[in-house]
């Protein structure tokens, strides 16, 4: 069963960054790796900047494996959204933080799955930290030189947070260079050339060099 | 936020790392759902709990448990549907956390805890 998302407005998308390629891809990809969780039997799930939660709820609407899901934003709208897209599509076992994912040191060494389309957008390191001030719908694109000041920050936190046999699934863009792990998809969109990737903990240690 | 989160949450100040968990719950409204009674993922969940802090929080609730957990209580079937209620099934809707170090209040609106920090806190 499909996600229901139809009660995300125009409104919304103006505040919160909407389902989009990227999104879609990031679903697939997770989905066609179903297995390879279940085999983790993973008990926290958590998908850092959760924006409209069209990924998340995807995740916990599958029955295949039994495990909490918890998204957290740095934007109020996302977080709000979020909720009210769980709610909408009959989840279960879900909850929702607001906050700056680089400052939850309580989830170090619990988490067992992270799932992530981070901003990845090219821009100056400046922008990339106003942005992140902002907690807008800017937090969603700006991702620093290279589009990647987000995304090292990110293995650093989920070195940290990752249990032993814990995964990353995380979507990025060649712009942002390439990363040891398992390349599940890839996608041209426009001018972007998109993929997702799986990463266990040491593939993350050896990305953070 | 379910008491599973709460398990997780620690002030976000960098000034309070070491003492900033657990954070003290005051719940001004708690909404209980009855989602299915779950032996494996209580089970799951009881191997990643903080038990003191879990311990403290269902404690300032009005929820007494035991100090500590043993092997055999994992088999108490009445006691693993009370836990899987207390971290499942109540859900805080309005509230706060406080940090027991600075003071810092966290609040919690529409279930959504709110970890934000000002500009002028993020240094
Ligand atoms: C590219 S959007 C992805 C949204 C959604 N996961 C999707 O795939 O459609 C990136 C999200 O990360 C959030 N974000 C940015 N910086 C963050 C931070 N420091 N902590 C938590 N979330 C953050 C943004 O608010 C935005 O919702
Ligand atoms: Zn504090």
């Amino acid at each position: 069963m499909a996600v229901n998302l139809k009660h995300i407005t125009k409104n919304d998308r103006q505040q919160v960054y909407p389902p989009s390629q990227d999104t879609f891809l990031l679903i697939d990809s997770v989905v066609s790796d179903l297995s390879y969780i279940q085999q983790i039997d993973p008990c926290f799930v958590i998908e850092i900047g959760v924006g409209s939660g069209a990924v998340l709820t995807t995740l916990a609407m599958n029955q295949s494996f039994q495990s909490v899901f918890i998204g957290v934003d740095i934007n109020p709208k996302a977080t709000l959204l979020a909720k009210s897209t769980l709610e909408l599509n009959n989840c279960k076992n879900y909850d929702i933080v607001n906050g700056d994912i680089f400052r939850q040191k309580g989830f170090f060494n619990k988490i067992d799955v992270i799932i992530c389309n981070p901003p990845y957008v090219i821009t100056s390191k400046e922008e990339f930290e106003e942005c992140q001030k902002r907690k807008d719908i800017s937090s969603s694109f700006a991702g620093g030189e290279d589009g990647r000041e987000f995304i090292d920050k990110l293995f650093d936190f989920a070195y940290k947070a990752l249990s032993d046999k814990g995964v990353m699934y995380m979507l990025f863009e060649e712009h942002n260079g390439s990363f040891p792990g398992k390349v599940l998809s890839e996608q041209r969109v426009g001018c972007e050339g998109l993929a997702v990737i799986r990463m266990g903990k040491e593939q993350i240690r050896e990305a953070l060099g | 936020m379910r008491l599973l989160t709460h398990n997780l949450l620690m002030c976000n100040l960098k000034t309070c790392a070491g003492q900033n968990f657990p954070l003290a719950l005051q719940a001004n409204e708690i909404s209980e759902e009855n989602t299915e009674f779950n032996l494996v993922l209580t089970q799951k969940m009881l191997g990643k709990l903080d038990w003191k802090a879990f311990h403290r929080v269902a404690d300032s609730l009005g929820h007494t448990l035991p100090e500590e957990l043993t092997p055999e209580d994992q088999n108490n079937d009445e006691l693993m549907q009370r836990l899987h209620h207390l971290l499942f099934n109540i859900v805080v809707l309005s509230g706060t956390l406080t940090c027991q170090s600075c003071g810092r209040a966290y609040p919690i609106d529409k279930g959504i805890p709110n970890m934000l920090l000002e500009d002028s806190e993020e240094a």
